[in-house]
């Protein structure tokens, strides 16, 4: 093997055992706080919304279609981020779905099912909510996150 | 949405603020007499204080329901209830505020925000 190919390998392993300790942080933190952990939810949110924005170019400048907005969110999310392998923001009415393939923190996810804890928290769809208040002015609540072997959807109401 | 719930509760002798809260920290209404106070920044951590007493209500009575939190500092109190499953109604007092009528006033509002959520 080439050295090349070795240090490509061992980024790649480093990649994989960060996603994998930074989904076990989360897990620690959902454990421990429980239902607490959802109330810093807004919080993360609008900080990972400023985080795209500010670092990653996500540029709601020029519209104010709310399914544009979403779809640039997306584009970002997906395509910059890497966040999930593939994702999709569906609007219909009032409701919002976010579903997403094979996110990055499915894994953790799937921990707190296995040990019997409903996931609370899902700041993607909170920077979702905090970008819809942003610019709409309405609050969006998180009405039902779930997970399944490769996918997670979460479902929001838009409020007023 | 929820102006008549903020000024009945706002009539209530000594109660200064009230906000209508989403479990998420999302501050959905809320008004403070006081304009020192950071009305978003209490709405995320009421959401955080209120999650964490269900989570040990779940540890040590095995129940994951609260009925009310309350917390009380020498220049004031904190009063949190359910307001359907998705949102928290709070109120913040001055210290010595006829609590029984608080709590009469808070759980007949909780009702009205849940329905309308």
């Amino acid at each position: 093997m080439t050295e090349a190919k070795v240090v490509e390998r061992v980024n790649e392993r480093s990649e994989e055992m960060a996603t994998k300790i930074n989904n076990l942080i989360l897990y620690g933190i959902y454990k421990v706080l429980g239902a607490g952990a959802r109330g810093l939810g807004n919080s993360i949110g609008e900080e990972l919304l400023n985080t795209m924005i500010e670092e990653y170019g996500l540029n709601f400048e020029g519209s104010d279609d709310p399914q544009e907005l979403l779809n640039r969110f997306t584009e970002v999310m997906i395509n910059t981020l890497g966040f999930a392998e593939k994702g999709e923001i569906i609007v219909n009415g009032n409701s919002v779905t976010l579903k997403l393939d094979n996110p990055m923190d499915l894994y953790a996810l799937q921990l707190l099912e296995k040990k019997g804890m409903k996931p609370m928290l899902y700041p993607m769809a909170n920077a979702i909510a905090v970008a819809i208040k942003k610019f709409s002015g309405k609050n969006v609540l998180i009405k039902e996150i779930r997970v399944s072997d490769k996918h997670v959807e979460v479902d929001m109401l838009i409020l007023g | 949405m929820f102006e008549n719930v903020i000024a009945d509760l706002l009539r209530v002798d000594g109660v200064k603020g009230v906000a209508i809260v989403s479990k998420d920290g999302l501050l959905i209404e809320g008004q403070a007499s006081d304009r020192t106070i950071d009305v978003e920044s209490v709405a995320a951590m009421v959401a955080t204080i209120y999650g964490t007493a269900l989570n040990v209500s779940n540890e040590v009575f095995h129940e994951e329901a609260v009925d009310i939190v309350t917390l009380e500092s020498p220049k004031g109190k904190i009063i949190t209830v359910e307001a359907g499953e998705n949102a928290v109604l709070t109120v913040l007092t001055d210290p010595k505020v006829n609590l029984g009528l608080v709590r009469i006033y808070l759980k007949r509002n909780a009702q009205k925000v849940a329905s309308m959520l």
